[in-house]
């Protein structure tokens, strides 16, 4: 009997569920019917807070109180050239039955919000252009709604246009509880491919976020803003009020520039012995450094007047030295900037009176279809004359677009970059196009960059490294250039401005063990005019061909350090004139030289004043040789003609007080000729 | 008529009076020149000294000052009243531009720096004295220039290419390579 009763219990329990589940089926089907019937009223309703389009492919609904609206698209306005701003997988909404029986409508408590993509230049474009919309719109929230908001696999597409765009993967959850607002999550870098190394990526150090902060009557309070990752942090409050954003805070950041290594320490006799039989070295345990920075009395003032923002000013200190920055930004068609940071630091003064060392940056120009043009100038004053670092640079750059490639490299790409600097009170000027460079920040202690770009008429390919291993830190610089006029360059070295010819040049650059420049110089096909010495024996000699001689090479070997510059090995080949020696310039300008000239029989016989000296020397020979050395200063050479069989010949034949006077013409002639160039 | 004749006489008499005492006066300062410059040729500088000081303080803007500035600061440093000695030297290169002496006042004043150890002055001075004249040696081995002072001391300066010589009375005074 018990039997049979639990079998009609189970039988009828069974056809009730059934019945309920066919129910619920018939409900679920027909209230979906019914929203998709109704889509465009539904996209309307959405689209009407901000006047976008809203478009929805599919609505599902769930018994007994989920909807998911599946590939909906959000645009920034509703007219036909409007952009998409968000495009998202499937949203699904929770309805709160509570307060929607209290309102009589149906009121929203939760929204999952599945694998959207924000095309963040657009939506940071809508934000800062309506960002006054969307503030009011928040503060008509009813204050007594709850709402949940979260983004789960959402991706911030960083460059709309590229077809293989860079992505940072976002996970985030936003809440609101009567009049407070709490938002948190992270992010992750995503490659438009993606490597091995992503996947290790993804699962560490990625940066969280906090956000929270409530409306009062005028204004907004930020209670806490904090972004952080495993090196760093930021937090900031304040308020946002009338069109004003004020903000204080403080930071801290792994020193991107710190590295250090330490030998692992061995303990124990017995230890220290086996390592002494070790057959593999140890190598020294690679430690990151501690270095961590703290940005203190962070102050912050913005003002929101769409289209302008204006940063009034963003204050801060860092190692003891005060950092004050401003400027505006201007979102029209493109991005407008105009912005300066200054600072100044008290501990160092330098001996000549000026007081303390000073940064100065300015970056002035215009984003537009993602690349940048405009100025970018850096002034560091107060440090060492010869530090490459502590100089004054000024950039004017032409489209430069940033991106990151595959292999997680930063790109430059620039059709045109002028480089104005000053070293050592010296202005120098050079000029790139079509420049790529790619720099690989993943190493912790070496950042390195490859970089090609068209120079003057030449090319430039080379590689640049920074070892933050060590204090100072050390960098490293080799490149060559090939096809360049040699005058593009003499503004850094004033002998190329009398040099003509194809240029190529293989250096390297060291900071360390000493800073030096070193390499190789070619120069084709050329001419050397200008060369006062070169200028003093054509007009001595009445040879015009010595004022401009051309040349089928010249190479040489340079060096250049704090101490000295030279060139050594050089060699000159043309068919009259044959050249080989060396040239040094100390630190105090004072020049070292010494110079062997092979003039040929046939250009001396063209020379009237030499034509008769031929006569001394027969005519078994082709070329004549002239050993000359050189002292003094760089723009008033000395020089001494060395002892040779002609010379003594010459010595012999001639009378000593006519000996007299040639060296007295010889020294009025340099004197005409060095007057006549200063004039 | 008579008044006329006395007058221009008179105005004759004033007139020359004025030009003798011009005259003496002129004559006075060279004297005091002259005056030292001759206890010096017959060894006596300590006179010598007394009268070129007298000499420049009487007469600063005098043609002949430049000598008497460069006495002294011979005497001093004989004396190795070096501070003094310093101030005569620097006197001399400031105030006589064009004067070729210049040279051997800087040779004085490396000395002095070398002597105290004055590393970044001692690289300075040297550079001024070997860029002092510029050379173009076609058979000389050297430029020579000599300057007699008026402490009658002899003063060669040899200019080779790689080097120049200081001598003060035939005896190296200074060598500087560069």
């Amino acid at each position: 009997m018990k039997s049979s009763l639990l079998k009609y219990l189970i039988k009828n329990f069974i056809f009730f569920l059934f019945s309920f589940l066919a129910c619920l089926f018939i409900f679920n089907s027909l209230i979906t019917f019914l929203f998709n019937r109704k889509l465009d009223y539904l996209q309307n309703d959405l689209g009407k807070y901000f006047n976008q389009k809203v478009l929805i492919s599919k609505v599902n609904y769930s018994f007994p109180l989920r909807v998911s609206l599946n590939d909906v698209s959000i645009y920034s306005g509703r007219s036909p050239d409007a952009l998409k701003l968000v495009v998202i997988k499937e949203v699904q909404l929770k309805i709160s039955p509570f307060n929607s029986l209290r309102n009589k409508k149906l009121v929203l408590s939760t929204a999952n919000i599945l694998e959207p993509v924000f095309y963040w230049p657009r939506c940071l474009d809508f934000v800062n252009t309506r960002g006054q919309e969307i503030i009011e719109f928040i503060k008509s929230l009813p204050l007594d709604q709850d709402i949940n908001f979260f983004i789960k696999s959402g991706k911030l597409n960083l460059s709309p246009q590229s077809l293989d765009p860079a992505m940072i993967g976002v996970e985030s959850s936003f809440r609101k509880k009567g009049s407070s607002f709490i938002s948190k999550g992270n992010f992750y870098l995503k490659g438009g491919s993606k490597p091995k190394k992503l996947k290790n990526l993804q699962n560490k150090d990625n940066p969280e976020y906090y956000f929270e902060g409530y409306l009062q009557k005028n204004s907004f309070k930020i209670k806490s803003a904090v972004l952080k990752s495993s090196s760093s942090k930021l937090e900031l409050w304040g308020a946002y009020s009338g069109d004003l954003l004020s903000l204080n805070g403080y930071s801290e950041f792994r020193n991107f520039f710190s590295y250090q290594t330490s030998q692992p320490e061995i303990k124990g006799i017995i230890k220290k012995i086996k390592m002494l039989f070790a057959q593999s070295k140890d190598i020294p345990e690679l430690k990151q450094s501690s270095g961590i920075k703290k940005i203190f009395d962070i102050e912050c003032e913005v003002k929101m007047a769409p289209p302008i923002v204006f940063i009034k000013k963003i204050d801060f200190s860092l190692d003891g030295v005060s950092f004050n920055f401003k400027g505006d930004l201007t979102f029209l068609d493109k991005l407008l900037m105009n912005m300066s940071l200054s600072s100044y630091s008290q501990t160092q003064k330098k001996t000549n009176g000026q007081d303390g060392q000073r940064l100065e940056a300015i970056l002035k120009g215009e984003i537009d279809d993602y690349s940048f043009s405009g100025d970018i100038g850096l002034s560091y004053a107060g440090g060492d004359y010869r530090d490459l670092f502590n100089q004054q640079y000024h950039f004017k750059v032409s489209q430069l677009k940033a991106g990151l490639t595959g292999d997680e490299l930063i790109s430059l790409n620039l059709s045109k970059l002028d480089i104005y600097c000053f070293l050592a009170d010296k202005k120098h000027y050079f000029s790139l196009s079509d420049a790529y460079i790619f720099i690989d920040l993943k190493s912790q202690r070496l950042k390195e960059a490859d970089f090609n770009a068209s120079i003057g008429a030449g090319f430039i390919s080379g590689k640049a490294s920074l070892d933050c291993g060590f204090r100072p830190m050390r960098y490293g610089l080799d490149f060559l250039i090939i096809d360049a006029e040699p005058q593009d360059f003499s503004s850094l070295v004033p002998f190329f401005s009398k040099v003509k010819g194809d240029l190529r040049i293989r250096a390297d650059l060291r900071s360390f063990p000493k800073k030096k420049l070193e390499g190789q110089l070619l120069v084709d096909n050329g001419q050397l005019e200008g060369i006062e010495f070169f200028t003093w024996l054509s007009s001595f000699f009445k040879i015009p061909q010595l004022a401009a001689v051309s040349f089928n090479s010249i190479d040489a070997d340079f060096y250049a350090s704090d101490e000295i510059s030279q060139l050594n090995n050089i060699e000159l080949n043309s068919e009259d004139v044959n050249l080989s020696g060396y040239y040094r310039i100390m630190e105090n300008e004072l020049i070292n030289g010494h110079f062997l000239i092979k003039l040929s029989r046939s250009l001396l016989e063209d020379s009237p004043r030499f034509n008769s000296l031929l006569k001394l020397l027969g005519k078994d020979f082709t070329y004549l040789d002239f050993e000359f050395k050189l002292s003094g200063l760089y723009n008033e050479i000395n020089f001494q003609w060395q002892d040779s069989k002609f010379k003594k010949g010459l010595q012999d034949s001639i009378p000593g007080f006519f000996e007299r006077g040639l060296e007295k013409r010889v020294e009025r002639l340099i004197e005409q000729l060095r007057t006549s160039g200063e004039r | 008529m008579l008044n006329s004749f006395v007058s221009k006489k008179i105005l004759l008499t004033v007139l020359l009076i004025l030009v003798s005492f011009n005259n003496l006066y002129a004559q006075r300062e060279t004297y005091l020149f002259h005056k030292a410059v001759g206890e010096a040729k017959s060894g006596n500088r300590d006179f010598a000294f007394i009268y070129f000081r007298r000499f420049l303080q009487s007469e600063p803007d005098s043609n002949l000052a430049k000598e008497a500035v460069f006495a002294l600061g011979e005497y001093y440093y004989s004396l190795k009243s070096f501070p003094n000695a310093t101030l005569y030297f620097k006197r001399f290169i400031t105030d006589y531009p064009k004067n070729d002496a210049r040279i051997f006042a800087y040779a004085y004043l490396l000395d002095l720096a070398k002597a105290d150890g004055k590393i970044e002055l001692t690289a300075v001075l040297e550079k001024k004295i070997v860029t002092y004249y510029s050379l173009s040696l076609l058979f000389r081995k050297y430029k020579e220039y000599r300057y007699k002072s008026p402490m009658a001391k002899n003063y060669k300066a040899l200019y080779y290419i790689d080097k120049v010589q200081i001598y003060l009375d035939e005896e190296l005074f200074a060598e500087i390579p560069y």
